[in-house]
């Protein structure tokens, strides 16, 4: 497996994330069939990612019109990453010319509350993929006031990762059933890796969050919510979280010198690819970190370039804290959806079903981005069977599989992306100590409700 | 024809005249049209809906929805937008005239006649060329705090560096320091005014003065103020608008703690991010009076010292 | 009144020499005209003297200080440019008092200074007037008044009337003879204009190719050209250049006749007659014969371009207005007096008895 083959940009952090698509106005080049959309054809848009991944999708949108005696499909790759996109994709729906399916790396609630995408509930009713075979979780990541704007076909899944030669050089049991299964236990167990040598971090254990995208399933995990969407109320300045913040910032105060900008001078500990910003290599591949926190888009990038300085790491449930009950997990899904002004909705809806369980299943063996519909027979990524054989590989599918079922719902709110940002700067300012906890939360409240009352009026 | 006593040849002299000036007044007309339709397509009618948009609920999708002044109120209570003007100005504040005097500076240098100086002009004129993005990431790596090549060097000097980009309180300063990059065009702008003053004036203020800063300041600054007076303008204009190399450096948050969080970034998040057109078409409303404003003023005491070739009689 | 002094001075651009080495001294007070055609290094020189242009080889010295290295501001010189070179973002007065305040002189002994020399130059209304507001000859007075106000050892003149009109350019040279008297200043004043210099000049010094080819005042210049570059450059209508064979009887015409005085054993000289010392007469006293090209009636003076049999071309410069056509057969007689003769080498011979003009 090549270090190409993972398509989804979010391994990369927010920030080189944007600087590919920062540039406002850059001319984007838009392949001549980009528009040509027809009745009896399907055009799909994807937002970017690698040859291969355009390769997969080309590959089975083309085998599925062909079956279905549809006329050439046509699948345009990358029309430039994430906004860009977004933007391309609001002016075609705005112009009546859209795709007749595109897949987005941003939640579809925003932009299918505004009314861009069309609603599948009733065409879900009666097919192939109705309502029920879905993780509630996952779909909420679509849906807004009861309608299902898009379909979460498979999804990156947030889980634990370790590794276990760190874990028995200490004596500790490294099976998955061993790890720990409380913030507590995690915070204590992470001591025994954190070695500091002046203000360099040499090695450290687990790490208190600070991804904005992923901080609902900490709340999740501490018994709470960001977002409550039947009620549609923001929680996040609750109990709960105020609890889950203080918690990360004694353990930073305590562990890590009260100081994330030594932890980062030390090393990419925050995820397990190479900083974009800063060059540095992930401390998790280099053995300088016990575990952390990652989407199982990482099983396919983990080989490639730098290649682990060990063999053998696992995947585990997300601990849970001291107002938790049971472990969730989160993802951060590949989502599909028919624009509005589709020329052929019911061919595009009927595609999305044949993604959903068949199709996933290709694109699972060669990228691994995990299929959700729950009647999805998943077999292991090849890559990952060549490389840590079939056992250990169908031990990971079957984990995240698992996972996949006990997802907290996120990526459902009509203001996701204003939520994230209000969320960053509250942590920036906590972690910072620009604010206090209950102080940054609570203005991160106060603006993402405001934000989303003003969306949702008139 | 009319009949009038006048001899044929004073009758027909100023009508031909006439005729030409219509001809060429069309003619001047034809060869504008293209730019006065480009400006009226690309700039007076965005303008226009601008200003309507700024007092519209609009989500992109769908039609705007008239709100009145509600999007200049919430301007006015977003933390975000006051916390990005300010840093947005204090870049400008110091930016702008670090800019120019370097700028200067190496029009100076380049404006000396050596076999290598249309080298050294092409070299400093292609950083420009670079992709604004590709700059800004370059620059991020090289002002790694640990293992940055900046840092190591400085470390290796003895210095105690800063953490550039990392640290809130060195982040902005950082930020204007990458802004002096490149500095292209200002130079070649200030290196054409400079090389349209005449030699024999140069040579007059060396027969005059022995000292060089004498003729810098008494003769060679004045004679280039109309260029000081475009880089000044345009450097503010650019200032203002400071976006890409923030946003690559800060993402949509201006991290860290906000030191790099720009006017235009603020802008186009609510835009393009929350789909908040109406907030954003305000912000761009505020942003045009701003720098209306400013230019204006600009313009007003230009007239006591900036000296035109072509000027007064 | 300073002294200037060159002494083996040399310049190149990249390999190519400019300046072949010249020597001269000007005088305290004297007026000394560089002339010679474009290219020859005269305005080089002036701008080495200046200080504009390094020196590669030999020195310059002023009031007998060594300046060869000094920047210009320290050599004592001011120099009036082709172009004015006024500073165009200054009024008169400002141009003229930029030096002063530069040097330090107290604000109101720099208003003295200006006040005098605009009265000087008759420019005491134009002080409030900036360069663009002026007329040509206006700021080439600005401009002479800017050199006058620091009171310099040695002014330095480049083509400074060239861009006037004929009128104008007649007016202001006889404003910088009359400065040049009234101040008693070292002048040195380069044009390729023959006129300026015989008008202005103590001395002239020709130049051609970086060279000297000839010091001497105007008169000397005129009448012993030291060799034929100068004869032919000095004087309009040009000199006549004749080629002729020295024999033991005197000078010999390619075409036949033979002058008087120097004998030689048959060597190639070049006889040069001004247009003036050729007079009509008869074909049977002529010493030339040609047929008339070109009439030029100047009204107190008529022009005459003759072709000769022998394909070459005499000049006569006659005075009146002679009614003659085009196409007439002309008879000209040569008066040796003021003639000369020039060896093989191009340098002048002394003419021995050139007054006895018969054969």
């Amino acid at each position: 497996m090549s270090n190409t083959t993972f398509a989804v940009p979010r391994q990369i952090s927010r920030r080189g994330f944007l600087a590919s698509s920062a540039a406002l106005g850059t001319a984007m080049v838009l392949p001549s069939g980009a528009f040509a959309q027809a009745e009896g054809q399907l055009l799909l848009w994807l937002p970017g990612g690698s040859e291969l991944f355009c390769k997969i999708h080309t590959g089975l949108l083309e085998g599925f019109s062909a079956g279905a005696s549809l006329g050439a499909a046509t699948t345009v790759c990358g029309l430039g990453q994430d906004t860009e996109f977004t933007q391309s994709l609001i002016g075609a729906i705005t112009a009546g010319n859209p795709p007749d399916i595109s897949m987005l790396w941003d939640s579809p609630v925003s932009l299918g509350a505004q009314g861009a995408f069309m609603p599948l509930d009733d065409m879900m009713k009666g097919s192939k993929i109705p309502l029920e075979t879905w993780p509630a979780g996952l779909l909420s990541s679509c849906q807004f006031k009861g309608v299902t704007y898009g379909l979460p076909i498979t999804a990156g899944v947030y889980s634990m990762w370790y590794n276990e030669e760190m874990f028995e050089a200490k004596g500790i049991p490294s099976d998955r059933g061993s790890f720990p299964k409380t913030w507590d236990e995690m915070r204590k167990m992470s001591k025994e890796f954190t070695v500091w040598d002046g203000d360099k971090l040499v090695s450290a254990g687990f790490m208190p969050n600070r991804v904005p995208e992923t901080m609902a399933i900490w709340s999740a995990l501490n018994g709470g919510m960001m977002f409550d969407e039947t009620n549609l109320k923001y929680q996040i300045d609750s109990e709960q979280n105020i609890e889950m913040m203080t918690f990360f910032l004694e353990w930073l105060d305590e562990e890590y010198k009260g100081d994330f900008n030594l932890v980062d001078r030390s090393g990419n500990f925050l995820d397990g690819y190479p900083n974009s910003t800063t060059g540095m290599g992930p401390a998790f591949r280099e053995g300088r970190q016990a575990g952390m926190q990652s989407g199982s888009w990482l099983l396919g990038d983990i080989f490639a370039d730098p290649v682990p300085s060990f063999e053998r790491w696992n995947l585990a449930a997300n601990p849970v804290g001291a107002s938790g009950s049971s472990s969730v997990s989160g993802t951060w899904p590949n989502w599909f959806v028919i624009p509005v002004g589709s020329k052929n909705p019911q061919a595009a809806f009927d595609y999305l079903s044949y993604l959903a369980i068949e199709g996933s299943v290709q694109w699972y063996q060669q990228i691994p981005d995990v299929p959700t519909n729950s009647q999805v027979q998943r077999k292991a990524p090849a890559g990952l069977v060549e490389k840590r054989g079939q056992a250990v590989a169908d031990d990971i599918t079957a984990f995240l599989g698992e996972q996949a079922a006990v997802v907290t719902p996120m990526w459902n709110s009509p203001v996701q992306s204003f939520y994230t940002d209000q969320i960053a700067r509250a942590v920036e300012k906590i972690y910072t100590k620009a604010s206090p906890v209950k102080d940054a939360l609570g203005e991160a409240q106060a603006a993402t409700q405001a934000e989303l009352e003003r969306v949702l009026a008139g | 024809m009319p009949i009038t006593s006048a001899p044929p040849e004073a009758a027909v002299l100023p009508r031909r005249n006439r005729k030409a000036q219509r001809g060429e007044a069309r003619a001047g007309v034809l060869f504008a049209l293209p730019w006065i339709i480009g400006m009226t397509l690309f700039v007076a009618i965005p303008l226009v809906v601008t200003f309507y948009i700024a007092q519209t609920k609009f989500q992109i999708i769908g039609a705007p929805k008239w709100v009145g002044m509600q999007n200049y109120e919430a301007l006015w209570s977003d933390p975000a937008f006051w916390k990005s003007a300010q840093n947005t100005l204090i870049f400008a504040a110091i930016s702008v005239p670090v800019k120019l005097i370097i700028a200067l500076g190496l029009a100076l240098l380049l404006n000396r006649a050596t076999a290598l100086s249309g080298f050294y002009r092409t070299v400093f004129y292609l950083p420009f060329l670079m992709p604004a993005v590709a700059g800004s990431v370059v620059f991020m790596l090289l002002l790694t705090p640990n293992a940055g090549p900046v840092n190591i060097a400085l470390e290796a000097m003895g210095l105690n560096p800063p953490d550039w980009l990392l640290d809130p309180k060195a982040a902005l300063w950082t930020l204007i320091l990458l802004s002096l990059w490149p500095l292209g065009v200002e130079t070649l702008v200030f290196l054409g005014g400079l090389q349209n003053i005449p030699k024999d004036v140069s040579e007059a203020a060396d027969l005059d003065s022995p000292k060089r800063w004498h003729k810098l300041v008494w003769i060679t600054l004045p004679l280039i103020t109309p260029m000081v007076l475009f880089n000044l303008v345009i450097g503010i204009i650019y200032s203002f608008q400071v976006f890409t190399q923030a946003i690559v450096i800060g993402g949509t948050t201006g991290t860290p703690a906000e030191a790099t969080l720009m006017y235009m970034v603020v802008l186009y998040r609510a835009a393009f991010r929350y789909f908040n057109m109406g907030l954003a078409a305000a912000m761009a409303t505020v942003l045009f009076v701003v720098v209306l404003i400013l230019t204006l003023l600009i313009f007003k005491t230009a007239r006591s010292w900036v000296h035109y070739e072509g000027g007064e009689t | 009144m300073g002294m200037v002094q060159l002494s083996g001075v040399r310049k190149f651009y990249g390999a190519l020499e400019v300046i072949k080495g010249i020597d001269l001294t000007v005088e305290p007070g004297e007026l000394v005209v560089f002339v010679g055609p474009s290219g020859c290094g005269k305005s080089t020189l002036l701008r080495m003297i200046a200080g504009l242009e390094d020196v590669d080889y030999g020195r310059v010295e002023i009031a007998s200080k060594d300046v060869t290295e000094a920047p210009p501001a320290q050599r004592g010189v001011a120099m009036v440019f082709q172009n004015y070179a006024l500073y165009p973002h200054m009024t008169a007065f400002d141009n003229l008092a930029y030096g002063l305040r530069r040097a330090g002189l107290a604000r109101n002994a720099v208003d003295k200074r200006v006040q005098e020399t605009a009265a000087l130059l008759q420019i005491s209304d134009l002080l409030k007037r900036k360069p663009k507001a002026m007329s040509g000859g206006q700021r080439q007075r600005v401009a002479i008044g800017r050199a006058i106000v620091r009171k310099p050892e040695v002014f330095l003149f480049d083509e400074p009337l060239s861009n006037l009109d004929a009128a104008l350019r007649v007016e202001m040279r006889s404003q910088i003879a009359r400065l040049h008297q009234e101040l008693a200043a070292t002048m040195i004043f380069v044009t390729h204009d023959q006129v300026e210099a015989m008008t202005l000049a103590d001395r002239i010094v020709v130049l051609n190719a970086g060279r000297v080819e000839q010091i001497g005042t105007p008169r000397e210049v005129y009448h012993s050209p030291a060799n034929l570059f100068v004869a032919g450059f000095i004087g309009s209508p040009a000199m006549n250049l004749l080629p002729a064979t020295l024999g033991p009887s005197g000078v010999a015409l390619v075409s036949g006749p033979v002058l008087g005085g120097h004998s030689g054993t048959g060597e190639a000289v070049t006889l040069g007659v001004r247009p003036d010392r050729l007079t009509l007469t008869s074909p049977e006293s002529a010493h030339l014969s040609g047929e008339a090209k070109l009439i030029e009636h100047l009204g107190d003076e008529t022009i005459l371009h003759l072709a000769l049999a022998d394909g070459g071309a005499l000049t006569i410069k006659l005075a009146g207005d002679v009614a003659l056509t085009i196409g007439a057969r002309v008879h000209a007689r040569i008066d040796m007096v003021g003639a000369s003769l020039f060896g093989a080498d191009g340098r002048a011979m002394r003419l021995e008895g050139a007054r006895e003009t018969e054969a």
